[in-house]
């Protein structure tokens, strides 16, 4: 876990706001979850299916 | 901030100072006892609960709200035990006896409720995991909740080297766990395995802790990948209210070993995100 600050975090409200937030909104703040993966193969995979599950899947 | 370098983190430093944490009470030395035990039965379980009447009251509250379909229905812990299961109220009993146990633990910019959140949906997102890779979805539960169970250590034993940790991550833009092995020489897993092991946890649980940041340096168990993956899926499901949150990157081996499809991951982040709603607000608030 991160507990300390880093830079500027896009301001997208944690896991409750999705169906108010913009898909730019979103993938901003997925990318800026996965600032730290690199390359690393799983993690893009795993951000592929997150951003497809918070745009498509996730219950209303 | 005193300039002399610090000391590296060792096994026999932690013990040292180990009080600085408020010692697990008998009960969660019963409920893993019970996890560890295959052959614990229904009536051990509830027996070691019901010595606890706000973690019973918790517990009915949980087993009642919508989301378990029984509303109103649950009336004791035998009854909670007999719907739900053994495995799943052995794991809530844990998540109650461990979220709010910790809550004098401060030190720095530590805030223990990122950190309780983020351990609950560690516990969610692990056991979703361990029932596709068919491995016992009970320890996968206990175990994703305790696997940051060092950085309490960090926090309350070793503020200077916390700090630390802070700076080298501000200079190298890394990972937590990267900046505590280069800072300390032991990252927060291996501290809380050691914990784990002076408390008397489960080797398997000591084991999935300790090495849920390194799984690919040691010949790790499944339980160890399930909580790494669980681990890098609850900081990807953002559910911590952490601003800086970060997902950390992830084992290749662990990945292939979970083998998820496409489908079988929407389904993990439905049923986190709808328990962690229940649970989150039952044990934590």
């Amino acid at each position: 876990m991160n507990l300390q600050p880093e830079d500027d975090a896009p301001a997208l409200p944690a896991g409750e706001s999705d169906q108010t937030a913009s898909r730019e909104q979103i993938a901003e703040r997925l990318h800026f979850l996965f600032r730290q993966t690199g390359n690393n193969p799983p993690a893009i995979e795993l951000e592929q299916q997150i951003m497809t599950y918070r745009l498509t899947e996730r219950p209303q | 901030m005193n300039s002399l370098p610090l000391e590296a983190i060792t096994a026999d430093l932690v013990i040292k100072h180990i009080n600085h944490l408020p010692r697990p009470s008998g009960i969660v030395s019963e409920l893993l006892r019970c996890l560890d035990d295959q052959n614990a039965t229904a009536g051990e379980l509830a027996k070691v609960i019901v010595r606890d009447q706000a973690m019973v009251a918790r517990l009915l509250r949980i087993a009642n709200s919508p989301f378990y379909g029984l509303r109103g229905r649950v009336e004791s812990i035998p009854n909670a035990i007999a719907v739900l299961g053994q495995r799943a109220v052995l794991g809530l009993a844990t998540a109650s006896a461990f979220c709010g146990a910790f809550e004098t633990v401060a030190a720095g910019d530590f805030n223990i409720q990122i950190y309780s959140r983020h351990s609950l949906a560690s516990a969610l997102c692990s056991r979703g995991l361990a029932r596709r890779m068919g491995i016992s979805e009970g320890s996968a539960f206990v175990a994703g909740l305790l696997h940051d169970i060092g950085l309490l250590m960090f926090a309350s034993a070793f503020p200077g080297h916390m700090a630390a940790v802070a700076s080298y991550r501000q200079e190298h833009g890394c990972a937590r766990h990267e900046a505590e092995l280069a800072v300390a020489g032991m990252d927060h897993g291996q501290i809380g395995g050691i914990l784990g092991k002076r408390w008397y946890f489960p080797a398997a649980i000591c084991d999935a802790i300790a090495n849920h940041h390194r799984p690919d340096e040691v010949d790790c168990s499944e339980l160890a990948c399930a909580v790494h993956l669980g681990d890098a899926l609850a900081h990807a499901m953002d559910l911590a209210n952490d601003p800086q949150e970060a997902v950390p990157k992830i084992s290749e081996r662990c990945w292939r070993k979970a083998d998820l499809a496409w489908r079988d991951s929407q389904e993990i982040f439905a049923e986190v995100e709808q328990e962690f709603a229940v649970l989150s607000q039952a044990l934590l608030n």
